[in-house]
């Protein structure tokens, strides 16, 4: 059907371009284009060698784990804010909220630069950077976690209250326990998420490099062919990360 | 049971209070302040304002543009591929959305460095253009231009339209479409009378979105857009980081936001009246 | 009606199949002008299949579908003579209820004026006079079904096709909108095909009850037809209550297990014999029964026991101050006119 044919050619388009960048990575050739050159794995040996790429990449960590677990401990909690509002005040929050999101990367960055530069003089750096993941991560938790909470039984708490647990005990071991999946897989959305951004990261490094920016470096000056290989390994990682996040969560936008 | 609510909520406010608000404030009070021998000094002066006014205002329209053509083109093609999974493609049309989604994270510098791998004079298409005989040349047109930035932007953008407007379309009853059938609506009927008025805020949504995102971007146009496709962005950052002149980088950034939320407020109130005026 | 009309509605040979699971055995069925049809069944017997092939959202897998003598088989549902009033209803969220009605005739592309008066005419005939302005969203779930069924009507389709049109609503609507039908369709006259799992209200608003089993149809007529001379043993359990009692027959007489004996032509093999509640009475020359339980149900009485052959019998009496005569426990001779029971032959499936 002619349907099939639409649909082959939207994954074409949507995934085609990354396909390409992962298959050269594998090829001796610089360049994408043909030839493509022989299989090889010199593009990622020499990665491995390049003290650059170990600082990026463990800065990447860092940034990525500290936004995952502190965005996740906010957003789940405004999720079950939220839930205690009225609706129509609900939407209103999440709204604010999640503005960060819609408006331009470039707009925030710039004005969380102005304000710690500045505005507060502390300076920028890594911390400033998970300050800035968590802005833009935690809407995501806010949606996923509320998405959850609406499904879930609210009388298994009750039970547990009127056996004698207190409210904390109540969620420590019966609403966590329940959510703890959906709660990781936002967490792993976060990682990718804080992974894959380059915008806020680039403006607020202050020195050093996260992977993104890293990148960002080897592509200004055009010719280095390592590109696809960090790309590569980029895109694994945040694909791979949503992947598994979303298995977890079995979460629908 | 409210105190308890507005507390939980108090971590992320700070967050956002800290981190987004404050800045923001501060940053559209630096639009007024001056720089006096690369120093910054706080002031009130509409300098900057005047000079994205009066020096920046085509590049804005341009911008604009740019952003007015990926938000259409994302929209439009990702109504289709929304439609094509919410109605032609059975059960596995979640499976469509779950690689819609995975694709977001596909790594937003990658696909620039890819666009460019293959749009380039010594670029996949071009390679692919000559080796088939049907150009002699390379076809330098296909980078460094408007169009390259808008392919880039679209294919970027496309799985934040994608997304709202399953989400949308998934909350049209399958029994409203086949009722339209039963009453003798074809195909193309269902969807202007039936299946769009339903999904409106959807489309809104996502043209919105992947406006706003592609208005901002600076990446994209510096990579791939060479002189003939500069776009507002890139000029904040050269005034921010290059000329260390904050206060119009401010204003151009504010300037670049009024203008598209102004833009946006126009084409939703022109959308409103065109649906009223339909019944 | 005199004679042997035409049929409205012709099925023949029509069958479904999704892969190896067969939905709808190929089969025969007519409808005439005027009849109210009930495709009657349990779930997954169907009955819904069947009336989707008819409004055309199913293609059917073999054989016809005849519409007034034209063959409609390979139409899609757009092009067919028939409308149908969904479970779901649904109603278009984006319009107003005179826009959901009138939505089938603007596509024809009529003048406005004629649109207009036959809107107000089929608002009337619901009994929605008033509500042309109002969005669907601020009406109940039996305006919804009105409107639905008003959006249906105005068409004028030869054959009226309801899919559980009473299952969402409560008790009460549920037997106001029966009445609601059997008004509108006595009013206008029109053939109306509707499927149900609920047996009480195929019998409270149908002239004709097709009983559907697994993909196959078990028996059609007469709501009396089907509940005093039910077909087969499905039937006989299905619709309404019964006592089941098996037997054998041997040259021309059956012997039941539970003690009675009587003639009956027929092959020689086993029987069932089927009998209604309210057909059974107490007699003293009848079969002992263990009274089990009883059930004061209002406007009767039910009564189950256990007969010698260890095979449960339901009994319905209206005399509900006789109670006292069937303490559970006890022993009662229970009989029955032979003019009431009904044997059906063969093992049952």
């Amino acid at each position: 059907m002619i349907w099939r044919a639409v649909i082959a050619f939207f994954l074409l388009f949507l995934l085609g371009p990354i396909a390409l960048v992962v298959l050269f990575s594998f090829g001796s050739n610089a360049l994408i284009g043909f030839p493509m050159g022989a299989l090889t794995l010199d593009w990622y040996a020499g990665l491995l060698r390049d003290t650059g790429f170990y600082s990026a990449f463990w800065t990447s960590v860092v940034v990525a784990l500290a936004t995952a677990v502190f965005a996740t401990i906010t957003g789940t909690l405004a999720a079950m804010g939220l839930l205690r509002l009225a609706p129509s005040v609900a939407r209103a929050v999440l709204a604010t909220l999640s503005m960060p999101v819609l408006l331009p990367p470039l707009v925030v960055a710039i004005a969380i630069v102005v304000l710690f530069v500045r505005g507060i003089g502390l300076g920028l750096g890594v911390p400033v950077v998970i300050l800035g993941h968590i802005l833009i991560t935690q809407p995501f938790v806010i949606l996923i976690v509320m998405a959850r909470l609406a499904r879930f039984d609210q009388s298994a708490v009750e039970a547990a209250r009127d056996l004698g647990a207190s409210r904390w005990q109540a969620f420590r071991l019966v609403t966590l326990p329940q959510i703890a999946s959906t709660l990781v897989g936002a967490a792993l959305v976060c990682a990718a998420i804080s992974l894959d951004d380059f915008i806020i990261a680039s403006f607020t490094i202050g020195g050093g490099n996260t992977l993104s920016t890293f990148v960002w470096g080897k592509m200004r000056t055009t010719l280095d062919p390592s590109i696809n290989a960090i790309a590569t390994a980029l895109l694994v990682v945040t694909v791979g990360l949503s992947g598994l996040a979303l298995r977890l969560s079995r979460y629908r936008s | 049971m409210k105190r308890a609510g507005i507390m939980f909520l108090a971590p992320a406010t700070l967050v956002f209070t800290a981190v987004f608000a404050l800045p923001v404030a501060l940053l559209f009070a630096v639009s007024f302040w001056s720089v006096k021998s690369f120093r910054l000094q706080p002031d009130f002066t509409f300098t900057a304002w005047q000079r994205f006014i009066t020096q920046y205002w085509e590049l804005t329209l341009y911008t604009l543009f740019v952003g007015l053509m990926a938000g259409i083109i994302c929209t439009l093609l990702g109504f289709v591929f929304a439609y094509a999974a919410r109605f032609k493609a059975g059960a596995h049309g979640d499976t469509l959305m779950l690689a819609t989604l995975i694709t977001l994270f596909g790594g937003y510098l990658v696909k620039i460095y890819a666009w460019k791998s293959i749009l380039g004079a010594d670029g996949l298409l071009n390679q692919t253009l000559m080796a088939s005989g049907l150009v002699t040349e390379p076809l330098t047109f296909l980078i460094y231009s408007r169009g390259a930035v808008i392919v880039a932007l679209v294919h970027f953008l496309l799985p934040f339209a994608i997304l709202p407007i399953y989400a949308a379309l998934r909350n049209v009853p399958d029994s409203t479409v086949e009722a339209a059938s039963d009453l003798g609506a074809n195909a193309f009927n269902t969807l202007t009378l039936v299946i769009i008025p339903q999904v409106r805020q959807g489309l809104f949504s996502a043209f919105a979105i992947c406006f706003l995102l592609a208005a901002g971007d600076y990446v994209t146009p510096m990579l791939l857009g060479g002189t003939s496709g500069v776009m507002l962005g890139q000029f904040v950052l050269l005034e921010f980081s290059t000329n260390f002149n904050w206060p119009a980088g401010s204003a151009l950034s504010f300037g670049l936001l009024f203008a598209c939320m102004l833009l946006l407020a126009v084409l939703g109130l022109a959308g409103q009246m065109i649906a009223r005026r339909k019944r | 009606m005199g004679g042997h009309p035409t049929p409205l509605l012709l099925l023949r040979g029509l069958s479904k199949s999704f892969g190896p699971v067969v939905a709808v055995s190929p089969l025969d069925l007519e409808v005439n002008a005027g009849d109210f049809c009930a495709i009657l069944g349990p779930s997954g017997c169907g009955k819904s299949t069947l009336l989707r092939m008819i409004a055309g959202f199913i293609e059917p897998s073999g054989g016809r579908i005849e519409i007034d003598g034209a063959d409609v088989t390979k139409r899609g549902p757009e092009k067919r003579p028939t409308n149908m009033v969904f479970q779901s209803y649904g109603l278009f969220p984006h319009l107003t209820v005179a826009e959901n009605i009138a939505f089938g005739l603007s596509l024809q592309k009529r003048p406005r004026s004629e649109i207009d008066d036959r809107v107000d005419a089929t608002l009337d005939l619901v009994r929605l006079e008033g509500f042309g302005a109002r969005a669907i969203d601020k009406l109940s779930g039996g305006q919804q079904q009105r409107v639905a069924l008003a959006r249906a009507l105005i068409m004028r389709p030869k054959v009226l096709l309801l899919d559980e049109p009473l299952a969402a609503l409560d008790l009460k609507l549920r037997h106001q909108m029966q009445e609601e039908l059997h008004r509108i369709h006595r009013d206008i006259g029109g053939t109306f095909i509707f499927v149900t799992h609920d047996q009480g209200e195929a019998f409270a608003l149908a002239s004709r009850v097709v009983v559907m089993n697994a993909g196959l149809i078990e028996q059609v007529g007469s709501p009396e037809n089907v509940y005093q001379k039910p077909a087969s043993l499905f039937v006989a359990d299905f619709v309404g209550e019964t006592t089941i009692l098996g037997g054998k027959r041997r040259n021309g007489r059956v012997i039941l297990n539970a003690g009675r004996e009587f003639d009956h032509a027929g092959a020689d093999g086993p029987v069932h014999v089927v009998i209604r509640p309210e057909r059974i009475h107490v007699d003293p020359l009848g079969l002992p029964t263990l009274i089990a339980d009883r059930f004061f149900l209002g406007a009767s009485l039910k009564i189950s026991g256990k007969l010698a052959s260890g095979e449960d019998i339901i009994v319905r009496i209206a005399d509900t101050e006789s109670a006292d005569k069937f303490k559970p426990g006890s022993t009662v001779r229970l009989g029955w006119d032979p003019m009431a029971q009904r044997v059906i032959s063969g093992t049952p499936q």
